[in-house]
């Protein structure tokens, strides 16, 4: 019985993760390349702010800051789209008792394909300014999208759960994760932060995991106390969003 | 009638809890929070009231009753998507819930994508809905339209796939909520066939329907709610022949109370 649940679970993941794929971009001329271009334009954007208007200069700063900007596209989709998860399965919430934690896993998987998509288009960057992928990549990538994973499993099984419940929360996740990404090393260095807010580092739990990936993409030594510390943050947010999640799920039926 | 019953309602309540918070509005919720906080709790919409009744295994049931009696939370309370207020319901065996019409269908996937999502949504691993795809497909008969994006089906296709699914779940208790109304005259034979195939197999058959015509030759017994409560539960002929001399009185079944209304009396009703 244990084992066709759990195959059961991994099905019903992936067949909505399936859906997922092959829904997103289905009527769209340029169809998948959109999820490359969106972060690829903000880069465009950022470098001729910062590096041209602004004149600051910043080292190798276009991969920077597309070494910053692809994972947090994956953060910034997941917990945005997982406000309506449940609103927009309305009428399967409504009429099957699946478990509907399988819709957030998937929704958030999904996320993670297009950043693992991505990849390729950093790899390009890096190369451009003669960096290599080396041997740390066979732990580090498991390990960082394991750590990513928990954390933005933990909010959004927090936020999807509470938005059933009060919908303004969708509109409050916007701004919120607008100021995230301002308060996340993402377009600006962490040497930036001068010392003096190095504690942004440690109460942000995507900091840690993000400065991995780009220290990881620039070839240069990953913090691992900062690593460390989303992966605690992680562990804390699933289960206390799980155990959330758990305690009103039973109510969705009626409010979606 | 000696085995227990496989449907088992005891004086089962749902009461829905009226969204009164975001309904007022930024303006209302700071005049009016502390009444919110003192009240809002206790705004109920009570969709059932003190609702008893027995499904005996291999029955064909139908709940009937005019929109906003209560049919669909009751499937939704057998299905056991929602907990009841207060009151048990015991099922036992399977249940499968016959979906409503494009839920969980994804408009720009094919059919036979269609096929395996549902399928998998409604219980089954994909190794399950894989040995039986070609059984489904052929239940549908969609012929090639099978491998065009669902959009472009027309309701009452998308139905047949929907029904096509649902039989081949293995239940042993089927839920269809005012699904076969849109199939044409062939394939509601096909369903009807059906129907009586898992009725001699010992399936329970629980629908909601308004099509009079149908509960009384399909059905077995039924239960007539009106606004909320049992107003008859026995043969489905009488049932319905009640229904009708109902709606024929005015007034008779009025609009479902709302007990302490939000400030723009939208209730949240059930559709049915």
């Amino acid at each position: 019985m244990i084992a066709r649940s759990l195959e059961y679970r991994r099905d019903l993941i992936a067949a909505l993760l399936i859906k997922e794929l092959r829904a997103r971009y289905k009527r769209t001329v340029l169809g998948y390349a959109w999820s490359l271009l969106n972060p690829l334009a903000m880069a465009a954007i950022y470098f001729v702010l910062v590096n041209r208007i602004f004149a600051v200069q910043i080292k190798n700063y276009p991969l920077v800051l597309v070494a910053g900007l692809f994972p947090w596209q994956w953060v910034a989709n997941s917990v945005t789209s997982s406000t309506m998860v449940f609103i927009a399965n309305a009428g399967l919430i409504r009429r099957t008792s699946f478990p509907r934690a399988a819709l957030l896993v998937s929704a958030t998987l999904n996320d993670l394909v297009h950043y693992l998509a991505s990849v390729p288009v950093i790899i390009g960057f890096m190369l451009w300014f003669g960096i290599y992928p080396d041997a740390r990549w066979i732990i580090f990538v498991p390990l960082l999208i394991v750590v990513q994973w928990a954390v933005i499993m933990g909010i959004a099984f927090i936020i999807s759960s509470c938005n059933v419940f009060f919908r303004d929360l969708e509109r409050i996740t916007t701004i919120g994760v607008t100021l995230w990404f301002y308060m996340t090393p993402i377009i600006y260095t962490r040497d930036m932060l001068s010392g003096r807010h190095d504690y942004l580092l440690i109460v942000n739990p995507v900091a840690g995991v993000l400065l991995g990936w780009r220290s990881l993409f620039m070839g240069e030594s990953i913090d691992l106390m900062l690593v460390l510390c989303s992966a605690v943050w992680g562990a804390v947010l699933l289960s206390v969003g799980y155990a959330f999640y758990r305690r009103v799920q039973w109510r969705f039926a009626e409010l979606v | 009638m000696s085995e227990l019953p496989v449907v088992q309602f005891r004086s089962v309540t749902k009461a829905y809890a009226s969204r009164a918070l975001s309904h007022v509005g930024a303006k209302g919720l700071i005049t009016s929070f502390p009444t919110y906080l003192r009240q809002g709790r206790s705004a109920k919409f009570v969709a059932l009231r003190d609702v008893s009744f027995d499904i005996a295994r291999g029955e064909r049931f139908a709940v009937i009753g005019v929109n906003g009696a209560g049919k669909s939370t009751t499937l939704a309370l057998i299905a056991r998507v929602m907990r009841p207020t207060s009151g048990t319901i015991e099922t036992r065996g399977h249940v499968c819930p016959l979906l409503e019409l494009g839920a969980g269908f994804h408009p720009d996937l094919s059919g036979r994508e269609n096929v395996t999502l549902n399928g998998v949504l409604l219980g089954m691993t994909k190794r399950e809905v894989r040995a039986k795809t070609a059984s489904i497909l052929d239940f549908a008969g969609l012929g090639t339209f099978i491998d065009e994006p669902l959009r472009t089906y027309s309701a009452g296709m998308s139905a047949r796939l929907g029904f096509a699914v649902a039989v081949h779940l293995d239940p042993d208790i089927l839920l269809v909520d005012e699904i076969l109304a849109v199939g044409d005259a062939s394939f509601q034979k096909k369903c009807l066939d059906r129907i009586n195939e898992f009725h001699k197999r010992g399936v329970t058959f629980v629908m909601v329907s308004h099509d009079s015509n149908m509960v009384r030759t399909t059905c077995d017994r039924a239960v007539l709610l009106n606004g909320g409560s049992v107003h008859m539960c026995d043969r489905a002929d009488r049932v319905v022949d009640e229904y009708h001399r109902l709606l024929e009185q005015p007034r008779v079944a009025p609009a479902p109370t709302v007990e302490q209304k939000p400030s723009e009396g939208k209730a949240c009703l059930t559709q049915s």
